[in-house]
């Protein structure tokens, strides 16, 4: 009796939600089939299908579906017969709002699964013509990929499908508790079911929106204001996001991110905290009252109105303070008119609907007066805000510390980011607090300079001056600013930085990486080695003992003059960087052992070929056209040859020899270093030695084909 | 038992409760009646712990109601208005109600469901009106509850599912001790199944007494005498009631019958006749007497 989910509640939800869940679960797998296959070029050649594109139909279904059972199931608190009925069970209302809760949550499982489902299936069908691809694939699937024994490239020519789609599921059933949470909240505080609809789409897209809009408005308009990406990704939160990405460009697929999926899922927890307490509380009696009272009904009046104007208040502050500042500023006044009107006939709506009388509109006038009065408020603090942003330029003597940030930040991709160790170990700067008056000092004359430029107009950029990240500190709080400094005030703070002994030992601690995912770069090869093993001990042994001045230098040197050093890039999901791709310049004064390790076996390098779709255009393009090397690549079978051309990739390769060679084959859990060894006839250069790593399932055909063109293989296993 | 003290519910503009009190013991069928707004379906949720009273409380067993599970369990509730989820049958309701009441009686419902010809497969939303009533009494009658609340339950029964129904709560009562409340418009329905009646009027209880009290205690007279007379003349009887039509006075009285008869006799009546009281009657005039009147359409009901 005193459980929070009771059995008999909980099948009823799953009963009365299965039609429903049956129907929405075979639209989106109906659509997501269409738009798997419908490609003609599926009959001929290859498909790629983007990952952004099935988020976008899990996004749509999420956002209807769910406030769609939501509601179906919790209708009993807008009709008096069910209301009681619910009311009057030997069951506290948690159990009820829980066990409901509960089979809703079953419900969207289910529907997620069986289009997961449909979709490998999809893929596994079409294996050999159909690839899926994501803008960056998030760092979830990745680590997914690599405990499932994937590995390879996840670029965007490739993706293996089972754990980016089961992550993209879990971040959309994330998504889903929030839809859930939001409409449980507008279904209790609301009697009917127009009123729960305008309710949860504000509680859903409204909050996120504006907070995201009124960051942006912020630091597009104070530019030294850092971004603040809990305050202004719009993509943290998943449904709102994906929604966001189907109307807009997508950056990101934030249902594969940690990010967003953490996000997501404690705001649903909340949302659906929230919804709890407020269920709990909701008289019964208010069953098919529009609210529950009458101070409520003015207060969604009034948000009905405010959803609307305050995108169009905030939008249109921004600009007046960019144009006051001649920064800018779109100020067409038919387009805030035309916004502000659509707020104006949202509420008209919203209250003849709900009194369904013309004379409700004469009482709701108070609430729209409440609405313009809010949106007063929100310009002013808006303004407030951004006039407290931009002035702020302490003193030196007001500074108690500064702290140097790195300029990598997580952004929208919201994935591997590449970047030095000199900014990874930065991108928790304020471990390292600078006290030193001259630092100090200059940061504070660079703040206070940059302020003025600003507040005359004049351009922000100084020539000869770089961007760099500070958290100041002040007896009044931390803020984040972005100061135009000096190369020898730059040099200044980083001579200030190393005599940080906490500095100097985080720069030389690689963080943990997985050995297998070390990649060796120079200017002839990109890819990850035989030998990584051996390379990662030999990095770590060294870094132990590398002086870390002289590495902090290396590690400028190779970001600023891009010099085709060689080097070693680690992956790391640290939770501080969000995952981020190191490189780290190998050189033979800094770590000699691990420079000989490495040319002592690694193939001898090529100016050009970088990858081998590169190696191909190249070798076809600048060694073939100049007629230095009379060859032909092909892949031979019994049934006819494959020649490959300048455009060939990789990919084409294993199609022309699936093609060629026809027979379905059972997967093997086997890992090939695939390596193509060409030679010349010139005996004064050496063979010229290209490997690539790829993932794939090979037949014995396809093996003996590719062996016969000069393909060795080396077993590889991953331990 | 069930203790209702002094409890108010007010709805928006309206008091449904104003500071009611009533007790309903074990083994007692209540009646309660009132003209429509009276507050009896508030009492009723009130008591089943789907209304919150805004003050006092209700108590069954000893334990307040509200947001109680252990109490509720031992309420059987059916609504004016029962309802089923879309596309159940009453087989599926067999499960729901297993498993929310952990006493619910498979088998006797099955052979109550029996008794009213249900067809335990049959989509309830295809039954009638009746038939939705009779299944929502089966089901409540079938989870041994301690206290059945009855709201207008016989207004929508044909008469032999009436008297099954009837038997059904007498049956309960007496075997287990059950209590059951039971409210109804119609006094005509309650006079032969409650043993205690009350009357509710704009939230508040104007009325409450024994069955049988009320019948034996109450009593209409006719008189006729030769001569001019007035109500002075029958000072000594309580008259609730007076109405005189040239000679003849119809009346109705409070007291004991064979007492109040010797004493009319002794006035030398040319007519005397005494007559026993329907039980809506009793009710009609007990409300006129403390001021309250059913509105016209009510009494037509009624009648």
């Amino acid at each position: 009796m005193k459980k929070i989910i009771n059995k008999g509640l909980y099948a009823e939800g799953l009963r009365q939600t299965a039609t429903l869940t049956a129907v929405f679960s075979a639209v989106l797998v109906f659509f997501l089939a269409v738009t798997l296959t419908s490609s003609n070029d599926l009959r001929s050649t290859t498909v790629t299908v983007e990952a952004q594109t099935l988020a976008g139909w899990f996004a749509a279904a999420v956002v209807t579906a769910v406030p769609a059972m939501t509601f179906k199931l919790f209708s009993f608190l807008s009709s008096r017969s069910k209301s009681d009925f619910y009311h009057s069970v030997p069951h506290k209302r948690t159990t009820v709002y829980f066990s409901y809760f509960l089979a809703l949550a079953t419900q969207f499982a289910v529907m997620l699964a069986s289009a997961s489902a449909a979709i490998i299936i999809i893929f596994r069908i079409f294996r050999s013509r159909l690839y899926l691809t994501a803008p960056v694939p998030g760092i979830l699937a990745r680590w997914a990929g690599e405990a499932a024994g994937v590995r390879g490239t996840f670029g965007s020519s490739y993706c293996p499908v089972a754990p980016v789609i089961l992550i993209m599921a879990l971040g959309f059933f994330a998504a889903a508790l929030l839809c859930c949470g939001a409409a449980l909240i507008a279904r209790s505080a609301s009697g009917t079911a127009f009123n729960s609809v305008v309710l949860y789409a504000v509680i859903l897209f409204v909050p996120r929106l504006l907070l995201s809009l009124f960051a942006k408005a912020v630091t597009s308009t104070v530019p030294n204001a850092a971004y603040v990406d809990f305050l202004e990704n719009v993509r943290l939160n998943i449904p709102v996001g994906s929604i966001v990405n189907i109307v807009r460009t997508p950056f990101a697929v934030p249902s594969l991110e940690f990010y967003p999926i953490l996000y997501t899922a404690v705001v649903a927890v909340l949302y659906i905290a929230a919804g709890a307490l407020i269920f709990c509380k909701k008289k019964s009696e208010s069953a098919a009252d529009p609210a529950p009272s009458k101070a409520l009904r003015f207060i969604y009046s009034v948000l009905v109105f405010c959803s609307v104007s305050f995108f169009v208040t905030v939008t249109l502050t921004e600009n007046l303070l960019l144009r006051s500042n001649n920064r800018g500023g779109d100020l067409t006044p038919s387009m805030y008119f035309t916004f502000y009107g659509i707020a104006l006939i949202a509420f008209l709506i919203y209250v003849i609907v709900t009194t369904k009388k013309w004379s409700g509109i004469l009482r709701a006038l108070p609430a729209l007066g409440v609405g313009i009065l809010l949106n007063g408020l929100l310009a002013l603090s808006l303004c407030c805000v951004v006039t407290s942003e931009v002035n702020f330029s302490p003193e030196p003597e007001q500074v108690r510390w500064i702290s140097y940030y790195s300029p990598s930040r997580k952004d929208d991709y919201g994935s591997y980011f590449s970047m030095s160790l000199n900014d990874y170990t930065l991108l928790d700067g304020e471990k390292y607090r600078i006290t030193d008056k001259e630092v100090i000092k200059a940061v504070c004359g660079g703040l206070s300079e940059f302020v003025d430029r600003y507040k005359n107009g004049d351009s922000l950029a100084v020539y000869g001056k770089y961007q760099k990240r500070f958290v100041i500190k002040t007896k009044t709080g931390k803020k984040t600013r972005v100061v135009y400094l000096s190369d020898k005030e730059i040099e200044k703070i980083e001579a200030a930085l190393l005599k940080d002994d906490e500095f100097r030992k985080d720069l030389t601690t690689l963080p943990d990486f997985n050995p297998r995912t070390l990649e060796i770069m120079n200017a002839a090869i990109s890819g990850t080695m035989p030998f990584n093993a051996d390379i990662a001990d030999s990095l770590k042994e060294e870094m132990k003992t590398v002086d870390p001045q002289a590495f902090f230098e290396a590690n400028k040197k190779y970001v600023n003059t891009s010099t085709w050093t060689l080097s070693v890039g680690i992956r790391t999901g640290s939770e501080e960087s969000g995952g981020a791709y190191l490189q780290i310049p190998v050189t033979p004064e800094l770590f000699p052992k691990t420079y000989e390790l490495i040319t002592g076996k690694m193939p001898a390098p090529s100016a050009y070929a970088q990858t081998f779709d590169d190696f191909i255009y190249n070798y076809k393009e600048e060694y073939e056209d100049n007629g230095t090397y009379d060859t032909e690549m092909s892949v031979k079978c019994p049934n006819g040859k494959y020649v490959m051309n300048a455009g060939s990739k990789i990919k084409d390769v294993m199609t022309a020899v699936e093609r060629l060679c026809p027979g379905r084959y059972a997967p093997k859990d086997v890992w090939y270093t695939l390596c193509i060894v060409i030679k010349d006839n010139d005996e004064n250069t050496p063979d010229m030695r290209f490997e690539f790593c790829i993932e794939t399932t090979l037949t014995a055909q396809l093996e003996q084909s590719l062996q016969s063109l000069g393909f060795v293989f080396t077993p590889n296993r991953p331990e | 038992m069930i203790e209702i003290k002094e409890i108010t519910k007010k709805f928006t503009d309206k008091t449904a409760i104003d500071k009611l009190s009533c007790t309903v013991k074990n083994g007692c069928i209540y009646g309660l009646v009132g003209a429509n707004g009276s507050g009896k379906s508030t009492l009723l949720r009130t008591v089943c712990g789907i209304y919150k009273p805004d003050s006092g409380q209700v108590l069954i067993d000893g334990a307040p109601v509200w947001e109680n599970a252990e109490a509720k369990a031992k309420i059987a509730f059916v609504s004016d208005e029962p309802y089923f989820p879309a596309g159940a049958t009453l087989t599926r309701m067999i499960k729901l109600y297993g498993s929310l009441f952990p006493d619910f009686d498979r088998e006797k419902f099955k052979k109550r469901a029996s008794a009213f010809s249900l067809d335990l497969k049959k989509r309830v939303s295809a039954f009638s009106k009746g038939m939705r009533r009779q299944a929502a009494t089966a089901l409540a009658l079938s989870h041994k509850a301690d206290y059945m609340l009855f709201d207008e339950t016989f207004d929508g029964l044909d008469p032999i599912a009436r008297g099954y129904v009837k038997n059904l709560i007498s049956e309960e009562v007496l075997s287990r001790g059950a209590a059951a409340v039971i409210t109804s418009h119609s006094l005509r329905e309650l006079e032969d199944t409650c043993d205690q009646l009350a009357l509710l009027h704009n939230g508040g209880l104007v009325l409450e007494s024994d069955i049988a009290d009320l019948k034996t205690t109450k009593f209409k007279v006719q008189i006729a005498f030769p001569d001019e007379y007035g109500e002075s003349r029958f000072d000594g009887i309580e008259v609730l009631h007076y109405e005189k039509h040239g000679a003849v006075c119809n009346m109705i009285v409070q007291g004991d019958r064979e007492e109040t008869e010797k004493k009319l006799k002794a006035l030398g009546p040319l007519l005397l006749d005494i007559l026993p009281l329907s039980l809506e009657e009793v009710f009609t005039y007990e409300a006129e007497a403390l001021g309250y009147t059913f509105p016209t359409d009510e009494k037509e009901e009624t009648k």
